[in-house]
């Protein structure tokens, strides 16, 4: 709808300022729930900004080792080709989660009781993020004509001429309520790593079902599609950490 | 200390050049090397002054907010919703 903000010559990307928005929104987060453990508002900060480097980091090198043939093969665009685009979201995810535990690690601290902390954060970043993507016009739904149906102009992205659901805006809205119920289950919660596997599990569940209601390609394993693939791993990594098993697992061989 | 003066000093260099590179075009992407080596050394300098007892000096704190400053926006260019289409986003960035 509006990919780009126009700001006096530039143009920028309506994502990346919704993105930056829910990151700023998440470290305000992030200094709040940290007191819950007693963690300093330093330490909070710089996990999240080891978690952000790891990210970049491991997206675009999970990039150059996807596309590492396209890049021998044309080595006269490979630089810029580097320099521009591609980036890849689980990269990012892996890289933001080794970076955000080595920073734990160099420096002592509980891993389990920042990622607890970090869950609401990444919630609140992702619904800001699904509004930019309703705005670039990506991840859009089936068609569908009853209230709230979205009607794109000509020339966007997605199918114009005809209603869609609102399936950004959906997912975008159960995650602003997740923040909420997250912050709600870390203030309750007794036991570290409860909170993160609400978040798994909860977050798995809505995005295997909201998966239904998109329309916009995106790859299938079998009868799922790949993100229902990836949700169900991730639903199950939600269960083992509601009993347990990964905090056991750091307690004996990962912690110091 | 005397490291830890030096790598204020290459934090905020860091953080200043990442700032000019916002607006390089393609290359922003150096600015974001820079950003983050500047950032682990302010963020080295700050823990280091936690641990130890000292307080940092002006340097790296301007180091910190400057290179959060300089990859939050060269960032932006590349930020796109990597799950979906791509950088559809960022197409017109470049125009």
């Amino acid at each position: 709808m509006y990919p780009v903000i126009q700001f006096f010559n530039y143009s920028i990307p309506t994502f990346g300022v919704l993105f930056l928005l829910g990151t700023g929104a998440a470290f305000l987060l992030g200094v709040q729930a940290a007191r819950k453990y007693g963690i300093s508002t330093m330490d909070a900060m710089f996990f999240g900004l080891f978690g952000i480097i790891g990210g970049i980091i491991g997206a675009k090198l999970l990039y150059i080792i996807v596309d590492l043939p396209n890049l021998i093969a044309s080595p006269e665009t490979a630089l810029i080709r580097l320099a521009t685009g591609g980036a890849v979201f689980y990269g990012g995810l892996i890289g933001g989660i080794l970076g955000g535990y080595f920073y734990t690690h160099i420096y002592h601290l509980d891993t389990i009781r920042f990622f607890d902390i970090a869950v609401p954060c990444l919630a609140l970043a992702q619904a800001f993020g699904r509004i930019g993507c309703f705005f670039n016009g990506c991840c859009y739904g089936i068609p569908y004509e009853g209230p709230g149906a979205v009607h794109y102009p000509v020339g966007a992205y997605p199918p114009t001429g005809i209603g869609l659901f609102p399936a950004q805006l959906s997912e975008s809205a159960f995650l602003f309520v997740l923040t909420l119920l997250l912050m709600a289950v870390l203030w309750k919660s007794q036991t570290a790593g409860f909170t993160t596997g609400f978040y798994l599990i909860a977050s798995g569940l809505f995005r295997f079902i909201n998966e239904f209601f998109r329309a916009d390609p995106r790859g299938t394993i079998g009868f799922l599609s790949t993100s229902q693939f990836i949700s169900l791993l991730i639903i199950a990594l939600g269960i083992l950490f509601m009993l347990k098993i990964p905090q056991l697992l750091y307690e004996k061989n990962l912690k110091h | 200390m005397e490291q830890y003066n030096n790598k204020a000093i290459a934090s905020l260099v860091l953080g200043i050049v990442s700032l000019v590179c916002i607006f390089l075009g393609y290359f922003t992407i150096i600015g974001i090397v820079c950003a983050i080596v500047g950032l682990i050394f302010a963020i080295q300098i700050r823990k280091a002054g936690e641990l130890e007892g000292f307080k940092p000096n002006g340097m790296a704190t301007a180091g910190l907010v400057l290179n959060i400053i300089g990859l939050s926006l060269c960032a932006l260019a590349f930020i796109a919703c990597v799950a979906c289409v791509g950088i559809i986003g960022t197409a017109g960035l470049y125009s």
